[in-house]
């Protein structure tokens, strides 16, 4: 029984795609595009702006739909700026009543002008904490972006999150010292990734201590391990929950250890499955949380999974390697045979 | 004859590597000519298996083990190749740019071009502008294929367009882009020769580049 599993809500990220055509993305009897959603009980349409129709993605039956959102929200005008608003508020509080404690924030992708996109995770920021009562978790690569996303966060509603800290991101250590915030602790290198779990604690031995150094508690520390994904190594699930008990041996009770667990599943079919079965894999390991879609993953849901199914069994000989290019699940998938 | 060759590619396509390498030895000994078992079994059967990934037929472990199948069935293939003189198409440096640690892209980019026909010198990953520059020279390839993960490492591409155009190559060595944050407009903005979408698509890029 999984009595807690920390969510940080994934959500709220400017990679995130929908598929043309999809039942997210209706045709409207003018022939024209819209992204539907629901707020508060009420079916709603986000406009596409302009600028994503006719780009590759575009080509490609994709639209990232928190870039629509965002550009909508930030740049457009009337009916078309409310609903770029609406949109992200009810994003927000869908993971907060799913059970989210952090709502991560990742604004990245949105344009290549870092101006713009610090402005942005301000206005980002803002939107989301007017929606809901969660800290927030920012998500970028940038320290400039860093900065202004962890000032735009409102104090009152506890510890804002860093995601993420590395070896090869000390710049951000005055950012961990200045706001004593919670950190997501990346088990990279300063010019690799790492292999296995020794490579795992070597980058965490040094960079633990410095995070302590500037003023953090254990508890605020969550560590990443870093996932990699199942369908091109089938080692890389063992590995990590390997690399997961090593981390809970070494630093004991208080820190946390969470992934991005679904990068596990990248390449795969039924991938709601395979993170579902890896995230319970990952509490049996040690681990406490996850950077997940808290309607996809959240205590609850873990505990319900039908541990005698077809479909759990097969992820779970995947996820422990013993199921070579994955050939049995992705045959019994194709059969109709995982529900 | 020819269905030697069909069996090749269906084959590959299963991801079966010993039945691929046994059926290229059947080719031949049936004397077939070695770039028509190149050309109409394996890569063939490859190019089926990159049309299927861009339409989310297959999984990226299929597209591995049909990979794999590939090699095995090149390995016993390529002396005959070299002795026929039958080239690559062409020479492609990839790489993940400076910064960047990131790798699975990279690599099924990798896979895919080789699917395509193509000699891949693989420069691995937070790979200095320079570096992929000299590795083209070195193996006069015609094409660098760069890849980034992050919006903060992505104009580290911009410096390997500069690199070339210093060294007086536009033009002779072409850039191709890819990865989750680069998009057309960005490679438009740089200035480099092409952009594709997904690693399937990578390989068709690619393929047209080598002909410009």
């Amino acid at each position: 029984m999984i009595s807690k599993f920390i969510v940080i809500g994934e959500n709220i990220h400017c990679t995130r795609i929908l598929k043309r055509g999809g039942a997210m993305v209706p045709k409207l009897e003018d022939g024209r595009e819209v992204i539907a959603f629901e707020s508060q009980g009420r079916k709603m349409h986000l406009p596409i702006p302009d600028a994503l129709r006719g780009t590759g993605d575009w080509e490609a039956g994709k639209v990232k739909h928190f870039i629509a959102a965002m550009r909508q929200g930030f740049y457009g005008h009337g009916a078309g700026r409310q609903a770029g608003l609406d949109y992200i508020q009810a994003m927000a509080r869908k993971q907060e009543e799913n059970g989210a404690a952090f709502l991560d924030i990742n604004v990245d992708e949105f344009s290549t002008d870092v101006a713009e996109r610090v402005r942005l995770i301000k206005w980002a920021a803002g939107a989301v904490q007017q929606a809901s009562r969660l800290p927030l978790s920012i998500d970028t690569s940038n320290e400039a972006i860093m900065r202004a996303g962890l000032e735009a966060c409102d104090p009152e509603r506890g510890r804002p999150m860093i995601n993420s800290v590395s070896l090869e991101r000390l710049g951000l250590l005055p950012l961990v010292a200045g706001f004593k915030p919670a950190v997501v602790a990346s088990a990279a290198g300063a010019t690799a990734l790492p292999r296995d779990t020794a490579e795992r604690m070597a980058n965490l031995k040094d960079l633990i201590p410095r995070l302590l150094d500037a003023g953090l508690q254990p508890s605020w520390i969550y560590v990443d391990p870093l996932v990699y994904t199942i369908s091109t190594d089938p080692g890389n699930g063992a590995m990590f929950l390997d690399a997961v008990r090593a981390i809970r041996a070494e630093y004991g009770p208080e820190i946390h250890i969470i992934g991005g667990l679904s990068n596990i599943s990248f390449g795969m079919p039924n991938r709601k499955l395979i993170n579902q079965v890896f995230a319970r894999m990952c509490v049996e390991a040690g681990g406490d949380g996850g950077i997940v879609d808290p309607a996809q993953i959240n205590a609850k849901l873990l505990n319900a999974l039908a541990a005698d199914s077809e479909g759990y069994k097969l992820a779970r000989a995947l996820l422990a390697g013993e199921d070579e290019f994955g050939v049995n699940f992705i045959e019994a998938f194709r059969g109709g045979r995982i529900k | 004859m020819s269905s030697t060759l069909e069996q090749i590619a269906e084959q590959l396509i299963k991801g079966k590597a010993n039945d691929v390498r046994a059926l290229v030895q059947k080719a031949i000994d049936e004397k077939v000519k070695p770039s028509d078992i190149l050309n109409k079994g394996l890569l063939a059967g490859m190019s089926i298996v990159g049309e299927r990934f861009k339409k989310n037929e297959v999984y990226v472990p299929e597209v591995l083990i049909a990979a794999r199948a590939m090699k095995a069935g090149t390995e016993i293939l390529k002396p005959l190749l070299v002795a026929a003189g039958v080239k690559p198409i062409g020479t492609v440096v990839i790489g993940t740019v400076k910064g960047d640690l990131h790798d699975i892209g990279k690599n099924l980019v990798g896979m895919m071009l080789e699917g395509a026909g193509l000699r891949v010198v693989d420069a691995g990953i937070n790979v200095e502008p320079e570096m992929m520059l000299k590795l083209a020279r070195e193996n006069n390839a015609t094409i660098i294929g760069a890849s980034a993960l992050l919006t903060t490492t992505m104009t580290n591409m911009k410096t390997i367009v500069e690199a070339v155009k210093a060294a007086g190559l536009s033009g002779k060595i072409k850039v191709m882009i890819g990865g989750a944050p680069v998009t057309q407009a960005f490679c438009d903005e740089i200035g480099a020769d092409g952009y594709a979408p997904d690693a399937a698509s990578a390989a068709d890029l690619a393929k047209a580049l080598l002909k410009k």
